[in-house]
């Protein structure tokens, strides 16, 4: 039986220094300036909650891409098929219940406030 | 053959064998694993947007721009996104076979997880404390569920990393314990980046 060689396997993995000092930098700078935003109130609460929410999904990308090697699998990309489908069944389960449960809000409030 | 075949392998070998359907052990183990991932992301992704849906209805309790403290989860986000990075040196290390560089990264992870479960649990006791427990309100409920769940995660993956710690010490870098080392790192990068959502979504936004 063929055996896999520890160098073979250590061959293909992809992280490196210089990709973990990008993500770590770039995830600390995001998150400061989320804090910032924040702590100092330097804009409106509708616009600090879009800022928020938008350095949010970008540091995620940023530590998908850097940490996880996301997009980086071989053929036949398992791993980014199986990522790809996992972020469809999340928007359909978030996306879905917001949308259900506030307009179930909506309605109820609303026949009750008019009782 | 019922087995799946990660690696595309067309060429049966030069006396007719089929290939051995074993010898993409690493990387099945890793898809597996990454599979496993997905689905606890899915886990995570129900209990945000249950947090999302319940964070008004305190029951008259106390609001979370009143509980919540952000310089608190500021250190908790430094600790774990720096605990991630020696995470990765650790794998980084072992591939070059600097054991002293690997369990020096090990130990760095190990305390800096310990430092972040440490702040996690008071401000958890202070919650407490104060009679704001997880029985007060819907609120109160989601959010320890969430960060509750985050937290356990953390606890069972500072265990791994004792025991994983051990192996590696006593049968040196292997191809088994390199694949462990590798699936740790993966599962605790992961944790990461489910804290960044909490950080963001839980305590920027609820302030």
């Amino acid at each position: 039986m063929h055996k896999e060689s520890l160098q073979q396997i250590q061959k293909e993995w992809h992280g490196s220094y210089k990709a973990y000092a990008i993500g770590f930098a770039l995830s600390l700078l995001l998150t400061l300036i989320a804090f910032a935003i924040v702590i100092t109130k330097a804009t409106s609460p509708q616009l600090q909650s879009y800022i928020v929410v938008a350095l949010a999904f970008t540091q995620a990308i940023v530590q998908s891409f850097f940490f996880l090697h996301v997009g980086r699998s071989s053929y036949p990309y398992w791993e980014d098929i199986a990522f790809g489908f996992m972020l469809l069944v999340l928007v359909i389960i978030t996306g879905g219940s917001l949308w259900i449960m506030f307009d179930l809000n909506n309605r109820v409030m609303g026949t009750m406030g008019g009782m | 053959m019922t087995s799946l075949t990660i690696y595309h392998d067309p060429e049966i070998g030069s006396e007719g064998h089929i290939p051995d359907p074993h010898q993409d052990t690493f990387a099945k183990t890793t898809l597996g694993f990454w599979l496993y991932l997905m689905t606890d992301c899915v886990l995570f992704g129900s209990l945000f947007i249950t947090y999302a849906v319940l964070h008004k209805s305190t029951f008259g309790g106390p609001t979370s721009a009143e509980l919540f403290d952000l310089k608190t989860a500021f250190l908790e986000t430094v600790l774990l996104l720096v605990s991630s990075v020696t995470c990765g040196f650790a794998v980084l290390s072992s591939l070059k076979n600097q054991r002293t560089q690997l369990f020096l990264s090990l130990m760095a992870t190990f305390a800096l997880g310990v430092s972040f479960l440490m702040v996690e649990m008071h401000e958890f006791h202070m919650l407490l404390q104060e009679g704001h427990g997880w029985d007060k309100s819907a609120f109160l409920s989601a959010f320890f569920t969430l960060i509750g769940t985050h937290g356990l995660h953390i606890t069972f993956g500072l265990l791994w990393l004792i025991v994983m710690a051990m192996q590696i010490y006593f049968s040196g870098i292997t191809v088994a314990t390199f694949r462990r080392l590798v699936l740790f790192s993966m599962f605790w990068h992961f944790l990461d980046l489910i804290w960044i959502f909490i950080y963001s979504f839980v305590y920027l936004l609820g302030v």
